[in-house]
């Protein structure tokens, strides 16, 4: 069976001005002055595999180039010339609950919207709506609309669409781990079920003990570079030596 | 990552019925606001010309209103398209969809609020005692060319919001000055002839001026003229299309 994803050669390369000249008038006026634009290496070089059904564990520093790994991996932002990207099956990013979430709207509109948004047609949504209402115990609620919501209940409802999203690979940010003590069981039990349905599951986290609890294989990134792929433990040990 | 069609489809029609209500949502008058606004414009103006001006034109009424309606379409579905990209910098820094489905919903939906003001005028037409006429058909084609023109014009500002962000405010200015240099309030008739060529090389001016002809029946149309209307239109519309997505993944990135 050919890998989940491939990545070779991943290089990305941002090329940002040094200074902001959003208007005209900002333009006219440095007109004389080069606006030298810096290049930032936000991955250097980075070479991976993911086998399909291995649960796999990102972990790195806050701009360590992370993200930006996640985001080329999900297709928002292309790789430079060069980089290879191989993902074998569809692919399902979920790098924030909520995606479209619109205060203005109910309940009721935001599970369409944002179902819609995460790839559900519309039987499949209208079958699993009484499921997302009832996982998210928001039964009174769903007419209302989201701006009264308490952050709690927005999250829950938000997570409840989110656990409807079926891929054979998940690729997930450690924003799904935020919440209570509560949710983050709730997401551990999904992790737990996903393992069993056997999917390639990507867990960015900052959490340790989410990585050695499921993670097969780990990968530290470090300043846009891979530091250690490998073990769990042996990873999680680099992590911290880095200080 | 290419999302097939059918999602790219299910997310335009979500996208564009959410704009659509969001538009009207809260407000008690809701629908009716938006119609309020052409038709308050429409009011003032009729009275300062007619009253004022003297203004000649037979079915004055339904002749203001129709040009007040399209241009208030253009300016609403350029503006809206304009802000496709920028305005949902959230949405698409999250996930990936294809994102000139954004573009395109935030024009259809203002489109759909056309439809809906078009329904008016025919009410105020017939009122007016505007005959029904086959020759009315013809406006349909024109319905179209300014749908495929304003997305046009949405796809190509919204890339170029993105780096310049005065164009909401040149735009807006632009609309301003449109308004008195499109045969709106008066009859194409009217422009002096070696000027009027100059006008119509702006599309906008030949929809507003054959569709008043085609649904009222003032004026006058050329073949040629209606052919350069749909023309422009569906150039605009691909030279927008192409350039938004020649330029798409590198603006994610300025967002």
């Amino acid at each position: 069976m050919p890998p989940a994803i491939t990545v070779r050669n991943l290089s990305k390369t941002f090329r940002l001005p040094a200074e902001r000249r959003g208007t005209l008038r900002e333009r006219l006026m440095k007109l004389h002055v080069r606006n030298e634009r810096k290049a930032r290496k936000t991955l250097d070089n980075i070479n991976f595999e993911i086998q399909q059904g291995e649960f796999f564990g990102i972990i790195g520093r806050n701009g360590s180039g992370k993200s930006t790994l996640l985001k080329i991996l999900a297709g928002i932002y292309r790789p430079d010339k060069g980089s290879e990207v191989t993902i074998h099956g569809r692919i399902a990013p979920m790098l924030e609950l909520g995606v479209g979430f619109n205060p203005e709207l109910t309940g009721r509109e935001n599970v369409f919207l944002n179902a819609t948004i995460l790839g559900l047609n519309r039987r499949q949504i209208t079958e699993r709506y009484e499921t997302i209402v009832d996982f998210a115990q928001l039964q009174d609620f769903m007419e209302l609309q989201v701006k009264h919501y308490s952050s709690g209940m927005s999250v829950r409802l938000a997570f409840a669409v989110a656990m409807q999203v079926d891929a054979p690979i998940m690729l997930l940010d450690e924003v799904l781990a935020v919440g209570d003590f509560v949710f983050a069981e709730k997401c551990f039990a999904l992790f737990e079920r996903y393992k069993t349905e056997g999917k390639t599951i990507i867990l960015v986290t900052h959490d340790p003990s989410a990585m050695e609890r499921f993670a097969d294989r780990a990968m530290l990134i470090h300043k846009s570079q891979i530091k250690s792929v490998g073990k769990p433990q042996e990873v999680l040990e680099t992590y911290h030596q880095l200080g | 990552m290419s999302p097939n069609i059918a999602y790219t489809w299910r997310l335009f029609t979500t996208l564009t019925w959410t704009n659509f209500k969001m538009r009207y949502y809260g407000s008690i008058l809701g629908y009716i606001w938006s119609l309020l606004k052409p038709l308050a414009l429409f009011g003032v103006l009729y009275l300062v010309y007619t009253v004022f001006f003297n203004q000649q034109t037979p079915h004055y009424k339904p002749f203001l209103l129709l040009g007040i309606i399209l241009w208030d379409y253009f300016s609403q579905a350029t503006n809206a398209g304009m802000n496709g990209f920028i305005g949902n910098y959230q949405m698409i820094r999250k996930v990936y969809l294809p994102r000139y489905v954004l573009v395109a919903a935030a024009v259809s939906s203002a489109f759909i609020g056309l439809l809906f003001n078009l329904v008016v005028f025919f009410i105020f037409a017939l009122i007016d005692g505007v005959p029904m006429e086959w020759r009315m058909l013809w406006f349909v084609p024109l319905l179209l060319a300014f749908y495929l023109l304003t997305l046009g014009i949405g796809f190509i500002l919204s890339i170029i919001v993105v780096k310049v962000r005065d164009m909401l405010s040149l735009w807006e200015v632009f609309i301003q000055l449109g308004f008195w240099l499109t045969p709106i309030i008066y009859p194409a008739s009217n422009i002096p002839e070696k000027w009027r060529p100059l006008f119509f090389l702006n599309p906008v001016c030949g929809l507003i001026t054959y569709s008043r002809h085609f649904l009222i029946g003032i004026g006058e149309s050329t073949l040629i003229g209606y052919a350069y209307v749909l023309l422009v239109s569906a150039v605009l519309f691909i030279l927008g299309l192409f350039i938004f997505k020649w330029k798409e993944g590198a603006m994610v990135e300025d967002l």
